[in-house]
């Protein structure tokens, strides 16, 4: 059996005295992907930020690719080359060109040449659309395209999985099309994805699983189909009708 | 009700408005009771200043002769505002003190360097900035302090640090004061972020320090009481001593500055980096610095200003800078005339004016350049 691509064993998170992650447990395999959904402060973005490390977890355990992710720096970075973060607020480098945002960590992190790891940048760029804006500064670019450029720079460093934290939620109406479609395409070519997202049109087409979090723990996890027409937990049944309208 | 267009508007110019200069004049500077009496007010106090300014420098000013006597109104028989007969004679004085005469091209070699140095940094657009900062940072330093002080084995002659004055002076601790702050300050802010409590601890300490200290206390303390942390043989120059005093006392106020910088970043620019598995470190050099850096342009800058104004401390503990020189030389007798002093202090104030104000013109710049990157 290979090695699945995430394993959290409950794991724990407090912030101070709250409790904000109360015994996850979930396994993502290789190539799915995942789609967490859940009521604002029920832990879907600490989750996420945990998985790469950006927030420490205090009980459990987290394998990524293989990898236990422990908190000594050098770990931590290993797993991190492993695990591309897409976030709400794009987070491009503001001081660099979309390019260059590509290109950075390439460089500095895995060795590249400059030459390759432009020839890379590149051919994300244009994987998702916008290699024609690569010159460009991040800040005269739209909404959509800026999410499009943070997603190319999280592939040149060639993740085994891919988290996104609400990465539609920050855009205006007519643009959270394009970057859906980037992630569609990016699924269907087998890269895991994890995705925390309240686009459920887009969870009911390309997720495997879609995973429902309720004040810090995992409230249900069921395929797509099942979970929209057929939930079963009273929480997931309330959530779905204000949501879903 | 329903509405349904039915014609569409074409563009149309924009209102004319009122011009020429007396409208501009009437929106301006007397719209109001208000304005007219400011307006008023500062325009008299001009008018005021203004004639008597143009007078002192320029008007009443005498610009040649060779003794105090030129400058005296019952000799000549005109009234007489400034002496910069006084000046032209005394320049060089005034610029490299008591450097030797045959050597002063090594001090005019040091300003082309500094002059080289500013311009590489200052100028946004200069090729290879990166090189520019090893310039700055670590060779003009070594290469001006051979250069003014002397290598036998290079065929410098010594010259002791007792005999630079004037401008050289000024310069040297300003430039010292200049390029060691940057670094040591960034490295302070750094490290009073820091996650080691240790290291923290010590910058806050450090930092608080030589901030709750004037800058005349640190002087003294450096005159005095470094040669006390050294061991007895060992003797520390006497114009090295200010200088090590005003590196610290800046890179203080420096740490302070970037440190606002570096609040200013979003947490999110950081958190992508270490993301992208980059090193803290990496991170930091990569990605927040430089932003901060660009953010804190301004202040720097003003910080600077207010650094090379305070140089003039350094007379105190006995250095020749450029105001020490200046009441030195206007106590020469031959000198000795009433327009004298006023001549002296009106070229420092001069300078020292020419020189901040340049400085501030640039911050200004560069404050309207990143604003202008800023819009959307
Ligand atoms: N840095 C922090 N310090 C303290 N509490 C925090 C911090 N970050 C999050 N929390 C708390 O942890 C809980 C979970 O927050 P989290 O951001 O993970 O929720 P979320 O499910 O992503 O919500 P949203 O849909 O609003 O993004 C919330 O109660 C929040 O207030
Ligand atoms: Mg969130």
């Amino acid at each position: 059996m290979t090695e699945p691509a995430l394993a959290l064993t409950g794991v724990n998170k407090w912030f101070g005295t709250t409790h904000v992650l109360r015994g996850i447990d979930l396994v993502v395999a290789q190539s799915e992907t995942v789609v967490i959904c859940g009521p604002s402060g029920s832990g879907k973005s600490t989750l996420i930020r945990c998985i790469n490390g950006l927030e420490p977890h205090q009980g459990g355990r987290i394998r990524v690719n293989g990898h236990a992710l422990t908190d000594d720096p050098a770990t931590l970075r290993a797993v991190r080359r492993g695990v591309g973060m897409v976030f709400q607020s794009f987070n491009l480098f503001s001081h660099l060109t979309v390019l260059e945002n590509c290109t950075l960590a390439p460089m500095h992190a895995n060795g590249l040449s400059r030459r390759a790891a432009e020839a890379r940048a590149m051919a994300e760029l244009d994987r998702v659309r916008i290699a024609e804006h690569a010159r460009a500064r991040p800040e005269t670019l739209s909404g959509g395209q800026q999410q499009r450029a943070a997603i190319a720079r999280a592939l040149c460093m060639d993740p085994a999985v891919l988290l996104f934290d609400e990465p539609t939620s920050a855009l205006d109406p007519e643009m959270v099309q394009e970057v859906l479609d980037a992630m569609t395409a990016l699924a269907e070519t087998g890269t895991t994805l994890v995705c925390v997202t309240h686009e459920m049109g887009f969870a009911r087409r390309v997720a495997d699983r879609v995973v429902f979090m309720d004040e810090g723990q995992i409230v249900e996890i069921a395929p797509p189909d099942a979970f929209f027409d057929s939930p079963r937990h009273p929480r997931t049944q309330a959530f779905l009708a204000r949501v879903l309208g | 009700m329903r509405f349904v267009r039915d014609h569409i508007i074409p563009p149309a110019p924009p209102p004319r408005r009122a011009g020429g200069p007396l409208a501009w004049m009437r929106n301006n500077l007397f719209a109001g009771p208000g304005n007219v009496v400011t307006t008023l007010l500062i325009l008299g106090a001009l008018a005021w200043i203004g004639p008597a300014l143009a007078r002192f420098l320029v008007l009443d000013a005498v610009w040649t002769g060779t003794s105090g006597d030129a400058c005296r109104p019952e000799v000549i028989g005109r009234p007489v505002g400034a002496c910069w007969a006084f000046i032209g004679e005394k320049i060089n004085y005034l610029a490299y003190g008591s450097y030797p005469a045959a050597e002063r091209w090594r001090p005019n070699l040091f300003f082309g360097l500094l002059a080289l140095g500013a311009a590489w940094m200052l100028w946004l657009g200069a090729p290879r900035r990166d090189l520019g900062a090893w310039f700055v940072f670590a060779i003009l330093p070594v290469a001006s302090w051979l250069l003014l002080s002397g290598a036998p084995a290079l065929g410098l002659a010594s010259v002791a640090t007792a005999l630079w004055g004037g401008i050289l002076v000024t310069l040297v601790v300003s430039a010292v004061g200049i390029v060691a702050s940057l670094p040591l300050g960034i490295l302070l802010a750094l490290g009073r972020r820091s996650d080691l409590p240790v290291l923290r601890f010590a910058c806050i300490g450090f930092i608080e320090f030589w901030r709750g200290v004037p800058l005349i206390t640190v002087l003294f303390m450096a005159n005095v009481m470094l040669p006390l942390f050294l061991p007895g043989d060992v003797t520390v120059d006497r114009l090295l001593r200010p200088l090590i005093g005003i590196a610290l006392f800046a890179s203080a106020y420096m740490a302070e500055v970037v440190r606002g910088g570096l609040q200013a970043i979003p947490a999110g620019q950081g958190q992508a980096a270490l993301a992208l598995g980059m090193t803290r470190a990496q991170a930091m050099r990569c990605v927040v610095l430089p932003q901060a850096l660009k953010v804190v342009v301004p202040g720097i800058v003003n910080t600077l200003i207010g650094l090379f104004k305070d140089t003039t401390l350094v007379a105190i503990v006995g250095i020749a800078d450029f105001v020490r020189v200046l009441e030195a030389a206007r106590a020469d007798p031959r000198w000795s005339a009433p327009a004298i002093p006023a001549t002296a202090y009106a070229f420092a104030a001069l300078f020292y004016l020419a020189v901040c104000f340049s400085m501030a013109r640039y911050a200004g710049f560069i404050a309207r350049r990143l604003a202008a990157g800023d819009r959307r």
